[in-house]
């Protein structure tokens, strides 16, 4: 290898490297928008009714189940958010007495949905939701791998126009000032709306106070970077089914390294396609002219020795041509000197 | 090739590295039998070479068909020496060896008799097991266990005395007598385990002498208890004055913030004097002051003298155990919330303390302190002021958010009845309780007791308000008001979700 092609590598490694890291530091922690709303749920307070979900289901305009909201046996069974169904309570164990959870979108700070998603529609707004647009969307789903919490449905009924379903946290509703619709539904106080900073303060004075009732940790106030729905229980959150394995580190920090690459592949692949078309087309452009290169010097050389033959040939004719006149002139000549040979013989004779 | 080779790895190690931060330790096994006990005679003098032996004690006494000496030495007729196979402490390549030759011994002799055996030689590490917990509890010696030793006619008085505590307690004059033998574990087995055993040989009924009878709470809890337990005998006063240090700078006839203290009334709601008394030595019952001082000293845990009367969640003390009395399903219904609603009342402090200056004389002399002490007690109320019924709504009818609901028709009196119900006898509700209002106080809360509370929507706002997220609005604080007085009065009925029992649904 030359020094020179030695040091032209080792100058684009650097400079590889160096974009890589820019895009990592470029995404500094987002502490979420100041002022942005969130619900809080107190797992202490829930008493597995459903209002929440009867009114998730009005507000948001959804199919109504086969059962109706005020039938409880549906609690024996683990349940999920649906394309139909933003809000689910399921209900478990802990000591032989019932505990709830409510699940829906827990509006993360820094949303993995939106950061897997490259059409952008996802956006966390102002308000602390993480809204949706089905005129951007592209239907990949990458939002319901990328989401921790298992939350984003999709609408595979729908051959036509099928969009991501989840909770929206009734942006609509809290621009107009109202509150949400699970929230205004619980009878019990077990959802507080409020703002963010506002409701960890509460639910740290909760757990301040009583600290027999609950667990101390407030759940979505770092998990996955922190989430604008926050809880408090009384149990392990494990036993409420949710997951304590996630750590704080917000899911687009932790693929920003692997995924700020992607826009270079994806505008390095036209580059590289294209060079490497216009080396093959080159080679096949060279190939093209030596054959007709080759074609050409075999068609002269061929018509050389053609011509030389012929010259040959004709020459060989002419000289043939040639030997043959003379040796009839020679003929004529000799059959002449015979005649005239006879004729002086017969004169001779005659006289 | 190489990079997905490269890839597989990293995808190996970071599989890996989840599963060993997702991976679920290994829970604890199963705690042993009140009978387990852990052999480490020998990690007194050096590190141990095997894990600590786990032996099942009661196991061993079953097999030997409760014969003590095949391992204890029984001195002077039933004197059970708690150690094995010795009297007394030796070397310990000597205890080892008696540990060794007797147990593997016994063991092998069982099993030469075609008997179920335990485990011999080279068997190390099944006796050597190592460390497990264990259900074994210190027993609580409550009053009722007291007084059916005290009342037992096998107890007799140990040789020279008159009463019979003797036989248990050696100091003679009652209040020097010790309350716990926890301190002392080998006293403890040795006077009651001879006692019960010797006690067994005449063969009269007698206590237990396998370690589950009194170490296993389940095994426990089947024993009699004796309801009504005559007042023991210690000597100990009806009344009391406790007075709390006075600063330095006090006048000499400054007021003192006294606490006239109902011995005698706490004495019949306690299980055993331990439960305050909790550090009793075999000196007697030492004053609370003598270790909890104002700054605190070491003998104390240097919890000072107001910790030790006021601590919220300690057991021992007076605030702690009140607190605990509250979680009562009579009480609970109210207290629960007061004690997470209300800020803490005014003159709460006054309900115990009086503030008078005390006589020349009467600090330094215990007899003047009780008497004066009987004499301010005499003046508090010994029952609740009765309730007004007829003047009190029959029914409040709930309609201010109906909706979809029909309003509730509340039945106020029937609850009110129930919750007097709840405190009729108790002195201490009569005590605490300062007018008749302040049952109403329990759901008409931050307001001033009186016949006609405000109405709930005064203070909760029937509209979300964003300033008042900690302040219930007027659906939850209803809600929660009902139902967490139900679920803390333990009543099962109506359930939570079980709307329409309270307000029928509007067709």
């Amino acid at each position: 290898m030359k020094r020179r092609t030695f040091i032209g590598i080792l100058a684009g490694a650097g400079a590889s490297l160096a974009t890589g890291t820019a895009g990592a530091a470029g995404n500094h922690h987002f502490t979420g928008y100041p002022d942005s709303y969130g619900v809080l749920f107190d797992s202490t307070k829930c008493i597995g009714c459903r209002k929440c979900e009867a009114a998730c289901n009005a507000v948001n305009e959804l199919p109504k189940p086969e059962l109706p909201f005020d039938d409880l046996s549906v609690l024996e069974k683990r349940r999920r958010t649906h394309h139909d169904t933003f809000t689910v309570v399921n209900k478990y164990e802990y000591n032989g007495k019932p505990v709830f959870r409510k699940i829906q979108c827990n509006h993360c700070q820094e949303p993995a949905c939106a950061s897997a998603c490259f059409v952008g529609a996802f956006k966390k707004e102002p308000t602390g939701a993480v809204s949706y647009d089905a005129s951007r969307c592209v239907g990949c789903r990458y939002c319901m791998i990328a989401c921790p919490f298992e939350i984003p449905t999709y609408e595979y009924h729908d051959p036509i126009t099928p969009r991501v379903r989840k909770c929206t946290m009734c942006q609509p509703r809290i621009l107009e000032g109202k509150l949400p619709g699970c929230v205004e539904a619980c009878p019990k106080g077990a959802l507080v709306f409020g703002h963010r900073d506002e409701l960890l303060q509460i639910a740290r004075e909760r757990i301040r106070k009583h600290p027999e009732l609950y667990v101390n940790h407030i759940y979505g106030e770092q998990e996955m970077g922190g989430t604008n729905w926050l809880y408090i229980s009384g149990v392990p959150f494990e036993i409420l089914g949710m997951r304590e394995d996630l750590g704080i580190t917000p899911a687009p920090q932790l693929t920003t390294g692997a995924l700020s690459v992607v826009p270079a592949v994806v505008g390095l692949w036209p580059m590289f396609l294209t060079g490497a078309y216009a080396i093959t087309k080159r080679k096949e452009k060279i190939a093209a002219e030596e054959r007709a290169h080759a074609v050409q010097k075999a068609v002269a050389e061929a018509e050389a020795e053609a011509a030389k033959k012929l010259a040959a040939a004709l020459e060989k004719a002419e000289r043939e041509k040639q030997a043959a006149i003379d040796r009839e002139v020679k003929k004529a000549l000799k059959e002449a000197e015979e005649a005239r040979k006879k004729a002086e013989a017969a004169s001779e004779g005659e006289e | 090739m190489r990079w997905v080779g490269i890839l597989c790895l990293s995808l190996g190690v970071a599989g890996f590295g989840l599963n060993a931060l997702g991976g679920k330790q290994e829970g604890k096994p199963e705690p042993g039998g009140a009978g387990l006990i852990l052999i480490d005679t020998l990690a007194a003098s050096g590190k141990l070479s095997y894990p600590v032996v786990r032996f099942d004690h009661d196991k061993h006494t079953k097999a030997v068909e409760n014969k003590c000496d095949s391992c204890h030495t029984v001195a002077e007729g039933n004197k059970v020496t708690p150690l094995f196979k010795r009297q007394a402490s030796e070397d310990p390549g000597r205890i080892k060896a008696i540990y060794h030759d007797n147990c593997i011994g016994c063991h092998q002799r069982t099993a030469q008799a075609d008997k179920k055996s335990g485990p011999q030689s080279g068997e190390c590490r099944s006796c050597h097991a190592g460390p497990r917990d264990s259900v074994r509890e210190v027993i609580p010696f409550d009053k009722s266990l007291h007084y059916r030793h005290a009342s037992s006619k096998m107890v007799q008085p140990a040789p020279g005395q008159k009463e019979n505590c003797s036989k248990c307690h050696t100091q003679d004059t009652p209040e020097k007598r010790n309350l716990i033998f926890a301190k002392n574990k080998e006293e403890a087995h040795t006077k009651c385990v001879s006692c019960h055993l010797e006690i067994a040989s005449t063969k009269q009924p007698t206590g237990p002498v396998e370690c589950a009878g009194c170490h296993d709470a389940a095994k426990r809890s089947t024993y009699k208890v004796i309801a009504d337990v005559p007042r023991l005998e210690a000597g100990q006063t009806d009344a009391m004055l406790l007075v709390p240090p006075a600063p330095k700078s006090a006048a000499k006839d400054a007021p003192r913030s006294v606490v006239p203290f109902d011995h005698k009334a706490h004495e019949a709601k306690v299980n055993r004097c331990s439960a305050c008394h909790h550090d009793a030595r075999s000196k007697g019952v030492p004053a609370c002051s003598q270790c909890h001082t104002p700054g605190g000293k070491e003998e104390g845990a240097f919890i000072t003298i107001e910790q030790a009367m006021h601590r919220p969640m300690a057991m021992e003390s007076c605030i702690g155990c009140h607190n605990a009395k509250k979680a009562d399903p009579q009480c609970a219904g109210c207290h629960e919330f007061l004690g997470r609603t209300t800020k803490s009342q005014e003159g709460a402090c006054a309900k115990c303390h009086v503030q008078m200056p005390l006589p020349e004389g009467v600090e330094q002399n215990k007899a003047l302190r009780n008497s004066l002490a009987q004499t301010i007690l005499e003046g508090k109320p010994k029952k609740d002021a009765a309730l007004r019924l007829d003047e009190i709504p029959e029914v409040v009818e709930i309609g201010v958010l109906s909706k979809e609901y029909q309003p509730s028709k509340f039945p106020h009196r029937k609850v009110v009845k129930k919750i007097a119900a709840g405190m009729e006898n108790s002195t201490l509700a009569a005590y605490f309780h300062s007018s008749p209002n302040a049952m109403c106080a329990g759901c008409h809360h931050n307001a001033p007791a009186s016949a006609n509370p405000p109405a709930c929507a005064t203070c909760h706002s029937k509209e979300f308000q964003e300033v008042d997220g900690r302040k219930p609005s007027l659906k939850t604080a209803y809600h929660q008001q009902c139902m967490g007085c139900h679920k803390h009065m333990g009543i099962q009925k109506p359930a939570d979700t079980a709307c329409v029992e309270c307000h029928a649904k509007k067709e």
